[in-house]
């Protein structure tokens, strides 16, 4: 704690160009713990989220079973997922998931690259990724179960569906934009076109390309999602299961919770992952 | 001579951003330079000399007319130049080493080969101890020095700089003069520099030549009376004046509101 400082009466500025130190400061010593405790983030996400779980607490004891499932239901309801044999369905959903991601970004990260890079490319396919791209997917569905079934292949390509896009635009202005300069500054060098790609286009666009795989995610995690609760089948269908007649919800929230919290899980670290990327970060040494 | 330089009759014009039509940037710009000569080019903005800069370098092609360095005709960028850029362009996800390594790779020299003459031109450019360091955590001065280690690293025989100290302040750009002057008399290589300061190009260079803009061409070829090696006293001399204010009086004539 600073000393007091004493201060003419008359207010007169006293100390070497600071300002002036108010007499009343050590009276508000106790306020200003306070403030600086409430500036504490982790203060106020405490108290942010301990109020909404009290309030969920308290709607559930209120409105009853069939509208919300108390907090410790809920938790019961973690449990039960895992041991009432729901976690092999979830894991099935999962790896299609992945399957139709990697995927995904196997054709989306050279399609973008060869888009942002080649003029040509670019001129013959951006017409059909951006129709393809503002196209709600969900209406594709029908077409898609003729043309595949309702089988590996088909919750695998609409996730490609909903996955592939922003990876593709993203990879694309990465690679459009790296900088006249730079390019400039390689062929001065005598980069060859091959290494032009590897070290300038590639570490150049890394940031972009990473943004658009963690975007492309969340549009993978949805694609699952709305495939599944189209033929009721995996995790969707198990959501339209818990939340039917007989009315699980102390089994629904917990899923919707689970996935959510897989979706942030992934999201976090690829944004980890972008940070990393970042040239600024590097620098700075903080990530 | 393995250094030489001789461009001869190069014209280049550019499409107008409006209005449609070209731009003449080089109009028949012919001149030569022996191997071993500092040579500056000075004019004012828009008059061509970073264009012709990268003509020499074969990062553009002219309209016409040729350049030839050591008797070849120049196609394309060759690691037997090195390039210094205004902005210095460094990769900003590479270290100083990193950088200074970079043309090198291109070269194919291996690694450990590689490592030790960074390490030698970095100590030449004063940056010892930075090794590690990204561009974004250095002034621009040093950025500049790494980016004149970039350069020297490939052991060109012609150094092409272009306006290099141009976004630097004043004092970093006239210690960097210096040292330049130092590597250059150590290594004696050929190099053309762009500026658009006056005392600069008289400071640094051998020989001074002299561009207008619109029609662009050059006015002049001027040799530079100080010996060498060339201390900063000669930036307060009377001759210093003189020459300063001759230059001065060629480019303003050639002057235009446009320019």
């Amino acid at each position: 704690m600073r000393s007091e400082t004493t201060v003419s009466s008359q207010g007169d500025l006293v100390s070497e160009g600071g300002l002036p130190e108010l007499p009343r400061r050590g009276r508000e010593d106790g306020l200003q713990g306070w403030r600086r405790l409430l500036r504490n983030k982790w203060v106020l996400r405490a108290i942010f989220y301990g109020t909404i779980l009290a309030v969920w607490q308290a709607t559930a004891v209120i409105k009853g079973e069939f509208f919300l499932p108390t907090i410790p239901q809920t938790i019961r309801g973690f449990g039960e997922i895992f041991t009432e044999g729901y976690a092999g369905t979830l894991l099935g959903t999962l790896r299609q998931l992945f399957a139709g991601f990697l995927i995904a970004l196997v054709i989306a990260i050279p399609v973008g690259a060869l888009m942002g890079r080649f003029r040509f490319v670019e001129d013959v396919l951006a017409p059909y990724v951006n129709t393809l791209f503002v196209t709600p997917k969900q209406a594709l569905l029908p077409i898609l179960i003729v043309a595949v079934g309702i089988g590996f292949w088909y919750r695998t390509w609409v996730v490609i569906l909903f996955a592939v896009f922003f990876p593709i635009i993203n990879t694309a202005a990465g690679v459009r934009y790296v900088d006249t300069e730079l390019r400039e500054t390689a062929r001065a060098f005598g980069t060859s076109r091959w290494r032009m790609f590897t070290r300038i286009y590639l570490p150049a666009s890394a940031p972009f390309v990473v943004a658009g795989i963690r975007l492309g995610f969340g549009m993978a995690m949805k694609g699952m999602v709305i495939a599944e609760l189209w033929i009721f089948s995996g995790a969707g269908k198990l959501l339209e299961t818990f939340s039917r007649s007989p009315l699980r919800l102390d089994l629904y929230y917990p899923l919707v919770l689970l996935i959510i919290f897989f979706a942030v899980f992934v999201n976090e670290l690829l944004k980890w992952a972008e940070r990393k990327l970042r040239p600024a970060a590097q620098a700075t040494g903080q990530v | 001579m393995k250094g030489a330089v001789e461009v001869r009759g190069v014209n280049k014009s550019f499409p107008r951003h409006q209005g449609g039509g070209e731009l003449q940037v080089l109009n028949d710009v012919s001149f030569s330079l022996d191997a071993g000569t500092f040579i500056c080019l000075v004019g004012p903005s828009g008059c061509g000399k970073s264009t012709l800069l990268r003509i020499i370098d074969g990062l553009i092609p002219p309209d016409s007319g040729e350049v030839l360095i050591g008797g070849e005709k120049v196609r394309e960028p060759s690691l037997d130049r090195g390039f210094v850029f205004q902005q210095f362009n460094l990769l900003p996800w590479r270290t100083v080493l990193g950088n200074v390594e970079f043309g090198l790779e291109n070269l194919g020299v291996k690694k450990q080969e590689r490592r030790r003459r960074a390490h030698e031109v970095i100590k030449l450019v004063d940056l010892e101890g930075f090794e590690t360091y990204y561009p974004s955590q250095l002034s621009g001065g040093m950025q500049q020095r790494v980016g004149l280690a970039r350069a020297i690293a490939v052991e060109p025989t012609i150094l092409l700089m272009d306006e290099p100290f141009g976004s630097v302040d004043d004092q970093t750009r006239m210690l960097l003069q210096d040292e330049l002057l130092k590597i250059w008399e150590q290594a004696q290589k050929t190099v053309i520099f762009v500026t658009h300061d006056i005392e600069e190009a008289l400071y640094l260079g051998d020989k001074i030549v002299v561009m207008r803009a619109r029609p662009s061409r050059i006015t002049r070829i001027l040799e530079v009376p100080f010996g060498r090696p060339r201390t900063d006293e000669i930036r307060g001399t009377p001759e210093m004046g003189h020459l300063k204010q001759e230059i001065w009086e060629e480019l303003k004539s050639g002057a235009t509101v446009e320019g």
